[in-house]
């Protein structure tokens, strides 16, 4: 399978590591290529490298047409599963404090560890909240769930 | 046809000490020389005459062969004092200029070099020194008067027709004959509107010349600042409604959309865009990332700077309304609430 992985959400303004962003995607990336998926990294020019093949500073357009391409994405909670709603391919997303009732599309497999972990102030900005690796689920976890998804599909 | 005589006017409250002279001598040193200069001083009534520097501004004015005249007001506002100087106007020209305005050395050349038989009123380029942006939502025709964006607030190019003028402006006597709406209150809210569509509601072509550069030296002392009253403006609003109405015109009210937000929130906005082209016939997204809109060519796009010129954006914050309403439903279903 060919996987899109959309790590990381938005720099955060007081140089911080955003909360929403998933710590164990090394784990997972490799586990996804053991299994014998290419695993595709799309973000920003600047961002770190989780893979080999890593595309970075593409438009929109092409970041559609990727996912109408590819067989599978997985993301944060960034923008990406909001440009994955204007194309045909549901995904996978990591949620950790936000919450997926808000900011999740219900045609995806919203992966949430448990809702005892979403911050209270859901629209409030991000610096206030601090990074807690406890609230993401184990990459095995997401692994087993991403293959679990896409046999459904 | 020989030289267009000119009377430039001036009608202030209480700036002898702050801006009225620096509109003073941009009248005095005008390419163009002007014919009469009158000031109606609808303020404490200060004998500038004995003051050094305004001294030195009537014998400089003197000195050009300009005649100038400091009137008294009644201290009922501008209005009265642009209809006196419409009845007492010996030249073919009448230039009102704000007692808060600086007009560059060339204005009225300019305005001038764009009138022929047909026109009624030229106005220039209004600009407040503090905004360098430009405006693709501005316009002068009368049917968007309530987008609040007046075209001569920003620089563009290219002379043209528009509906209405605002704050300074020369006009034909010949076509103020309608006068100005003496219904209004003291502080004259939407005076230039009323007289200027008037003008041309009459068959007179009103002109914008780009080229004409005055400067809004904004005053928060003296003129129809010392009036607190929201009353009065809102009095004068219903007069002009009544007259938009008199006119046949119909206002143009866009539906307002703000995406002061992220790039995934503007994705999540798109969602609804089938629906809200639906509903709304006309409406204006201000987005941080226009990007997202290219394959939508019938969305009117303008920036976050340019809503904010309209008014408060608050109001359309998604985040405020799913703070204030507790929401615990989808953001695309926000969106929805917020505006549909």
């Amino acid at each position: 399978m060919r996987i899109i992985i959309s790590p990381y959400s938005k720099k955060m303004r007081n140089g911080e590591n955003n909360p929403k962003n998933y710590p164990y995607w090394a784990s997972v990336a490799n586990g996804l290529k053991e299994l014998g998926h290419h695993v595709i990294q799309v973000g920003l020019v600047g961002e770190s490298e989780i893979v080999l093949d890593h595309r970075f500073g593409l438009s929109l357009d092409y970041l559609k047409r990727l996912i109408e391409d590819c067989d599978l994405w997985v993301s944060v909670d960034n923008f990406f599963p909001h440009l994955a709603s204007h194309t045909s391919k549901p995904g996978v997303v990591l949620f950790g404090k936000s919450d997926p009732n808000i900011f999740g599309y219900k045609r995806n497999l919203n992966l949430l560890k448990d809702r005892k972990y979403l911050r209270e102030k859901q629209f409030d900005i991000w610096e206030s909240e601090k990074f807690d690796s406890e609230c993401f689920l184990s990459p095995d976890e997401v692994i087993k769930a991403i293959m679990k998804f896409k046999e459904k599909k | 046809m020989g030289k267009a005589t000119v009377t430039a006017v001036i009608s202030t409250k209480n700036r002898y000490h702050t801006t009225l002279p620096l509109v003073v001598l941009s009248v005095i040193n005008q390419s163009h020389k002007v014919d009469k200069l009158v000031i109606y001083d609808d303020g404490d009534r200060e004998d500038l005459r004995k003051n050094p520097l305004w001294s030195n501004i009537f014998l400089s004015a003197s000195a050009k062969g300009i005649e100038w005249f400091m009137l008294f007001g009644e201290g009922k506002g501008q209005v009265l004092n642009h209809q006196k100087s419409i009845d007492s106007c010996t030249t073919e020209w009448i230039w009102r200029l704000d007692d808060d305005n600086y007009a560059e050395h060339n204005v009225l050349e300019k305005l001038l070099s764009v009138a022929d038989r047909s026109t009624g009123a030229v106005g220039g380029l209004v600009l407040d020194p503090k905004c360098h942006q430009k405006s693709s939502l501005a316009s002068n025709k009368i049917e968007d008067i309530y987008l609040g964006l007046n075209e001569q607030w920003f620089r563009h190019e290219g002379v043209k027709e528009v509906d209405h003028l605002y704050s300074t402006f020369i006009y034909r006597k010949e076509a103020a004959k309608h006068g100005y709406n003496k219904d209004l209150s003291v502080v004259g809210h939407r005076e230039e509107t009323i007289f200027t569509y008037e003008m041309k509601f009459s068959g007179w072509k009103i002109k914008l010349n780009p080229e004409a550069v005055t400067w809004h030296f904004k005053n928060s002392e003296g003129g129809i600042r010392t009036f607190k009253d929201p009353s009065l403006w809102s009095a004068d609003e219903q007069i002009f409604r009544a007259k938009m109405a008199e006119w046949g015109v119909k206002p143009r009210t866009p539906k307002m959309i703000v995406l002061d937000n992220g790039l995934g929130d503007h994705l999540a906005f798109m969602n609804l865009l089938p629906e809200i082209k639906e509903k709304y016939n006309d409406f204006v997204i201000a987005a941080c990332y226009p990007e997202v809109f290219k394959d939508h060519p019938y969305v009117k796009l303008i920036s976050i700077d340019e809503a904010k010129q309209m008014g408060p954006i608050d109001n359309y914050n998604v985040y405020k309304y799913m703070w204030d309403n507790k929401w615990d439903k989808s953001i695309v279903e926000a969106f929805r609430g917020l505006y549909l």
